[in-house]
């Protein structure tokens, strides 16, 4: 589903990916697992067409770096910051993207009762909390029903009640085949939901795991042998 | 704490230009006041000493109220800037905001004020100008500046503190400019300098500094924009664009406030124009300046809206959208266009309203240069204005660009003879082209946002 092969990016002279090596198949639930700075919301970027790189890139068959435009209608995506639209309501918000993406209107009633954002459909975007803009960010993500699932630290300022609620709404989402790559630097998190970890270290993949119950101490084995 | 708020400023501009082209921008102000000097003994003998003075010192006016306005409703409420992050330090909100105040007058000091003065100073061999007359002017010039500069400030919060406050604001001030204007009402920096009496200098900085405190004394505890259910007029916007992207421009217009945010930089300077020039016609005895050269002038001023249409919001989140750049660049090119229409053209009726002979060539040159000026700001620029200032390198290529050709349509129209007319089609056609050059390179040059 995912392939990558020797992928390097430089902002300026700084070297960020380094000959980056990574592939994901189909119905995994992969996190990518690593300190600031390591790389990962740059991977994701480069993976969901948002920025350039170097190396060969496959998204479902699709090269991002080529096709940065055609890569962003097929898989979902949700950024880091809290990026919601400054004018639009919650409600007008959906109606943008389905109409962006050419999906059927009548569905944004039904998005919107799932995501729980009833009481907010006539809010502006950028004056809910915290936790609604992370759950109208991922609703808009999903909401062409995306075989892949981009989630750059999807639960950070966020409290247990609500990563909880959007613990439980992505888990939902993989359970029906599709792939999540989910950036994280929680190891709780990735422990709790990946079926598979790769860490990051300095723009290079050092390690995967597949053992959840040790994947703390793998992880800080590798940043203390540093 | 200042000097944070200086850095900022220094290191936002050095992340777009680089460090040391910082410093040749002053290098260009004073270059183009030192030419502009040089001819002003012609200049004044086109216009009438007192007409010339106002114009200036209101235009200036009218460019401090615009960067306020500008800074304090627009871009200096951008997400991580120094003034959004302060409410989590003991410190209040009004400080925080009038250290904006105090960081722009200082850039624009340095970077505006000091070199105009070297400019004036250095076309001294070269035009009539004395020291003195120097001195007077640029202390003129600055108080114009700070006296719209502080009232921008002081629209700022008053906007803050209640919308229908800052309406009323403006409202009284464009009585009092258009009362100016008519001989009614003196402007104090402008009667300084005609009339040195000093008491016009002293009412000028009383001025300045009542509004900076008062406008610093209302500043809200906190910004907030008080939530209010809305309807979904982003539908109705649709169906009658039929292109949602165009739609969401138009509505964040409409909630933005775009359209009075920018009066002062954009339909006031018009305005002013409009009715200097007729005022100047008049005492002329004779059309010095004809609709067509008048058409040409108000497009340059459309440009402004363009820079509004880019500060409006974050692009974080359409980055996520199967959307190049280049499609948000066409639709603030849309908008623009929408929106000039409404406002720019009923001008431009107005400025034929004595013959309508020329309203077709006015029309026409209005919407070439207009176009051709907003496809090389959007090329150059891309979906963000802020890399157009203040990097010296752009500005120069933008100059070239727009100077050169605005100046030959200007002046090609102020007179209709063969040779006249032939020079304004020759660069009709070649803006024409460059137009549909500029058009196709942008969506090549703006993929990523």
């Amino acid at each position: 589903m995912i392939v990558v092969r020797d992928l390097n990016k430089w902002y300026g002279s700084k070297h960020v990916l380094k000959d980056l090596n990574l592939e994901i198949k189909e119905g995994e639930i992969f996190g990518l697992l690593g300190p600031n700075g390591a790389g990962k919301t740059t991977l994701i970027r480069i993976l969901t067409g948002q920025t350039d790189g170097k190396g060969y890139v496959r998204i479902a068959g699709i090269d991002p770096l080529k096709e940065p435009i055609k890569i962003r209608e097929v898989v979902g995506i949700v950024p880091e910051s809290e990026s919601v639209p400054n004018y639009l309501t919650v409600e007008e918000y959906l109606y943008f993207i389905v109409n962006l993406r050419g999906i059927r209107e009548e569905i944004v009633p039904d998005v919107i009762d799932k995501f729980d954002l009833s009481n907010y459909r006539k809010s502006i975007c950028k004056e809910l909390s915290k936790g609604t803009k992370q759950r109208l960010m991922i609703a808009a993500a999903l909401i062409h029903s995306p075989k892949i699932l981009f989630l750059d630290e999807p639960f950070i300022n966020l409290d247990p009640l609500y990563q909880k609620r959007i613990r439980e709404i992505i888990m939902d989402y993989a359970e029906n085949g599709n792939t999540i790559f989910m950036a994280t630097h929680i190891i709780d998190m990735a422990k709790r939901m990946c079926t598979r970890v790769g860490i990051i270290k300095e723009g290079r993949i050092i390690s995967y795991v597949e053992d959840m119950e040790n994947l703390e101490e793998i992880f800080m084995r590798e940043f203390e042998n540093a | 704490m200042l000097r944070y708020y200086l850095l900022e400023e220094y290191r936002r501009h050095a992340s777009i230009a680089k460090k040391y082209s910082l410093i040749v921008f002053p290098l260009y102000v004073i270059f183009f006041v030192t030419i502009g000097a040089s001819f002003v003994e012609e200049i004044l003998s086109i216009f009438p000493y007192r007409q010339f003075i106002i114009l200036t010192m209101l235009s200036t006016f009218i460019y401090g109220f615009g960067v306020s306005s500008f800074e304090f409703l627009g871009r200096g409420r951008e997400k991580g800037s120094l003034s959004q992050i302060t409410s989590i330090l003991p410190m209040k909100n009004k400080k925080n905001y009038f250290y904006l105040f105090l960081r722009d007058a200082i850039y624009y000091t340095v970077f505006f004020i000091i070199p105009t003065f070297i400019g004036l100073v250095i076309s001294i061999p070269f035009s009539s100008l004395t020291f003195s007359q120097i001195i007077d002017f640029s202390v003129s010039l600055t108080i114009s500046m700070f006296i719209g500069y502080s009232l921008g400030y002081l629209s700022f919060s008053l906007w803050y503190q209640r919308k229908i406050f800052y309406y009323a604001f403006l409202a009284f001030l464009l009585i009092y400019l258009l009362l100016i204007i008519f001989s009614i009402l003196p402007f104090p920096p402008a009667e300084f300098q005609v009339s040195k009496n000093p008491s016009f200098l002293i009412f000028s900085l009383i001025l300045i500094m009542l509004s900076s405190f008062i406008a610093y004394e209302i500043t809200p505890p906190e910004i907030i924009e008080y939530s209010k259910e809305r309807g979904n007029s982003l539908m109705k916007y649709h169906r009658v664009f039929k292109n949602i992207l165009l739609a969401k421009e138009m509505e964040d217009v409409i909630r933005g406030g775009i359209i009075v945010k920018s009066l002062f930089t954009y339909f006031l300077p018009m305005l002013l124009l409009f009715v200097f020039i007729k005022i100047i016609n008049m005492s002329m005895g004779k059309e010095v300046y004809n609709p067509l050269s008048l058409s040409v002038m108000l497009s340059i001023f459309s440009a402004v809206i363009y820079s509004w249409l880019t500060i409006m919001e974050d692009f974080d989140y359409l980055q996520t959208l199967p959307l190049r750049a280049s499609d948000v660049v066409m639709t603030h090119i849309k908008v623009y266009f929408i929106i000039i229409t409404l406002i720019s053209l009923p001008i431009i009726f107005l400025l034929n309203s004595h013959t309508l002979n020329l309203l077709p060539f006015s029309i026409g040159l209005f919407y070439l240069n207009s176009t051709y000026l907003l496809f090389l700001t959007a090329y150059i620029a891309g979906p963000k204005i802020t890399s157009l200032l203040f990097n010296p390198g752009i500005i120069l290529r933008f100059s070239l660009y727009s100077i050169v050709p605005g100046m030959i349509l200007v002046i090609g129209t102020f007179e209709q003879s063969i040779y006249s007319i032939t020079a304004v089609i020759i660069t009709a056609s070649i803006m024409i082209l460059l137009t549909y050059i500029n058009f196709k390179r942008i969506k090549r040059k703006w993929l990523y946002f």
